[in-house]
């Protein structure tokens, strides 16, 4: 299968022409031996299929960043270049064209943004470009789909640049502002409304509100959407058909013993408890399907559009003061906002911020005190019942444990923390398609790793059970939970199962019977302790086995700590 | 770079207030950021207009030619611009 590379600089809509190019079938996945993430898919062109690599966007090929080696290695082994071009910023991204054309690999251009030119007072001539760079250019809008067409019937006809030869830096420069002189007239024009609008949004005062408001917002729809989907959807389907039919299926093959208790559990057709009664089929689907899945969903869709739109990268500045006092800098926002989804894209996103300490930084902020989605979806089903106020401990909790040990890390830990850079795009109206496509991949990510997970969870529990191994760790660890932190005996069995899965752990608090203030601690301390297993494998990757020790430690340290405070606050002695 | 004159004094980005332009006259950053500038559309020559800038030694934001670029004080520091 021949390989089409898509390169182009940051921001320049190429990920919503990939998307436009290729079907559903796409893959992300990380570099190999880097920490670089790409896309990959397949395309038809007329009866020829045809493999699209979104190369990371770069501003240039000077390898001066694993990025950029990436997309230097990349583009050397395509056998046809798309570059897509920001119209609307040529002379910027014309610098990358000129070294992607010295490659000589047979290209076309697609100038994206191309309808966003004219009111912005920009014209240029696309022939004498054509002519200049010696390759053929396709006004596009990836938005709308204008040029998509075009794109794709020329890219298997593309030949090498004839007119653009190897250049030095500064030769390329000259030939930058060249060509800017040649093709380009820009007509001055004063600030829109629009951009004043998006200026406010940076500013302190404005962009601060702004920012408190959107977050509310973001997690109310949430919340709300996710319940609505739980109560008139999901509810119904595990009552209504789903419970009992597999109830009578399973009693009517295995009536009872071992395995109807760890197909079914407790459940019978009179009582069905998908919450409480521990069997793979009833609650090793409820939990992942009818408890978590609405949130994380509506969670991923609300990333998505709020990182489509380009709100992100404003975010970032706004909170970029506070984030340097702990060590960190604003990008250290999106790994954060990805780790309250799941813990494990979270800790790769780190990957955005540029030195170990950083990076060693965030991952062990957001392991003791991010709480992925799933884990926050139990909280509040956990904790919902007896009242918001419960819930409200255990985030401030962790959001004071957050600002307490980052102050503390920034201090310890040794190296760099450097400051923020970052281009802030305009405002865009996201894609539908690409949105959708967004979301389940990533859903999609959540369930490949919750479900196996959870399923066998609730198997180790029921051989725990069986085997009477929960009676021995109960009597072992009954001084640590029960005098220190006041916790019942069982809650062993969610510790153990914490380090599985979080949601799952935490549904395991549900049967003991515990008061308010002890469900609470509980929580809190299931969030801190440990991560769940996937995340402390990507941590192993990427902190290594030695940080990651310094890391676990931490954990364990401050979730015994904060236990027990907890504890003396909520319970008393 | 080809518009730079020589002779031009420049003072600190830093001394720029929110909606002030002023006209890069250097870049004094090491060899890699100040590629990684000129990449970005950040060069000599170029007018800027300082956007907005955060409380507490926070970052500037910076347009260039209707790019947006946000920064550490400490990389505003070392470009060198003349007020407009």
């Amino acid at each position: 299968m021949k390989l089409i590379a898509l390169a182009g600089c940051p921001n320049v809509g190429k990920s919503v022409i990939f998307s436009r190019l290729t079907g559903v079938n796409v893959i992300s996945s990380n570099y190999p031996g880097t920490t670089v993430d790409f896309t990959k898919g397949t395309t038809f062109i007329g009866d020829e299929k045809f493999e699209l690599i979104d190369v990371p966007g770069t501003y240039s090929l000077e390898a001066t960043s694993k990025a950029e080696e990436v997309a230097q290695t990349m583009l050397q082994e395509a056998d046809f270049v798309i570059n897509v071009i920001d119209a609307t910023h040529l002379e910027r991204n014309l610098y990358l064209t000129l070294e992607i054309l010295e490659l000589k690999k047979p290209s076309i251009i697609a100038l994206n943004l191309w309808d966003e030119t004219r009111h912005l007072g920009i014209e240029i001539d696309v022939v004498k470009l054509e002519k200049m760079l010696g390759v053929p250019i396709i006004p596009t809008c990836a938005l709308c789909g204008t040029g998509m067409k075009e794109l794709a019937a020329k890219v298997s006809d593309a030949q090498p640049s004839q007119t653009i030869g190897p250049l030095s830096e500064e030769k390329r420069w000259l030939k930058v502002g060249e060509i800017i002189r040649d093709v380009q007239v820009v007509h001055h024009r004063h600030h829109t409304l629009k951009e004043r609008l998006a200026d406010i949004t940076v500013m302190p005062t404005t962009g601060i509100s702004i920012a408190i408001a959107v977050i509310l917002l973001m997690f109310l729809f949430i919340i709300e959407i996710g319940n609505a989907i739980i109560n008139y959807l999901l509810d119904p389907l595990f009552y209504g058909y789903y419970g009992p039919w597999i109830v009578t299926t399973v009693n009517s093959f295995v009536p009872s013993g071992l395995l109807h208790d760890i197909l079914i559990g407790t459940s019978t057709l009179e009582s069905l408890d998908f919450e409480q009664s521990l069997g793979i089929l009833t609650t090793g689907l409820y939990v992942p399907f009818g408890m978590v899945l609405p949130f994380v969903i509506t969670f991923y869709f609300m990333l998505s559009v709020l990182e489509d739109f380009g709100y992100l990268p404003r975010l970032a500045i706004l909170v970029d003061t506070g984030l340097h006092k702990l060590g960190l800098h604003g990008s250290a926002i999106v790994p954060t906002i990805l780790g309250c989804g799941c813990n494990v894209p979270g800790a790769l996103a780190t990957r955005i911020l540029e030195t170990e300490k950083q990076r060693f930084i965030a991952m062990t902020l957001m392991a003791i005190s991010v709480p992925c989605m799933a884990q926050s979806a139990m909280i509040f089903a956990v904790l919902g019942r007896y009242g918001l106020r419960w819930i409200l401990i255990v985030y401030a909790t962790l959001f004071v444990l957050y600002i307490f040990l980052g102050l503390l890390l920034k201090r310890i830990v040794k190296g760099e923390s450097p400051e923020l850079l970052l281009e802030v795009p305009r405002y865009r109206k996201p894609d539908p398609v690409t949105l959708l496509k967004k979301t389940w991949a990533k859903t999609y990510g959540f369930l490949a790793e919750a479900v196996p997970f959870v399923i066998l969870g609730i198997f180790i529990v029921n051989l725990l059970y069986v085997f009477g191994i929960i009676d021995i760790l109960m009597r072992v660890f009954s001084p640590i939970l029960t005098a220190v932190l006041g916790l019942p005996e069982g809650a062993i069995v969610a510790l153990i199962l914490g380090i599985l899965r979080k949601d799952i752990a935490i549904g395991m608090l549900l049967p003991l019977g515990m008061s308010p203030q002890q469900l609470t601690v509980a929580c809190i301390i299931l969030a801190t302790y440990f991560p769940c297993i996937a995340t402390f494998v990507v941590m192993v990757r990427e902190l290594g086995v030695r940080d990651l020790l310094k890391a676990a430690g931490l954990m364990v340290l401050v979730s015994l700590s904060v236990g027990i405070l907890m504890r003396v606050i909520l319970i008393g002695i | 770079m080809s518009d730079r004159n020589p002779n031009e004094e420049g003072v600190s980005l830093t001394t720029l207030l929110p909606g002030e332009r002023g006209k890069i006259v250097a870049l004094q950053h090491g060899k890699g950021r100040q590629h990684h500038f000129r990449t970005m559309g950040l060069m000599e020559g170029k007018i800027i207009k300082v956007i907005a800038t955060q409380p507490g030694r926070g970052p500037f934001v910076i347009d260039v030619e209707g790019t947006q670029i946000a920064f550490g004080r400490g990389m505003a520091r070392h470009i060198l611009i003349t007020k407009l």
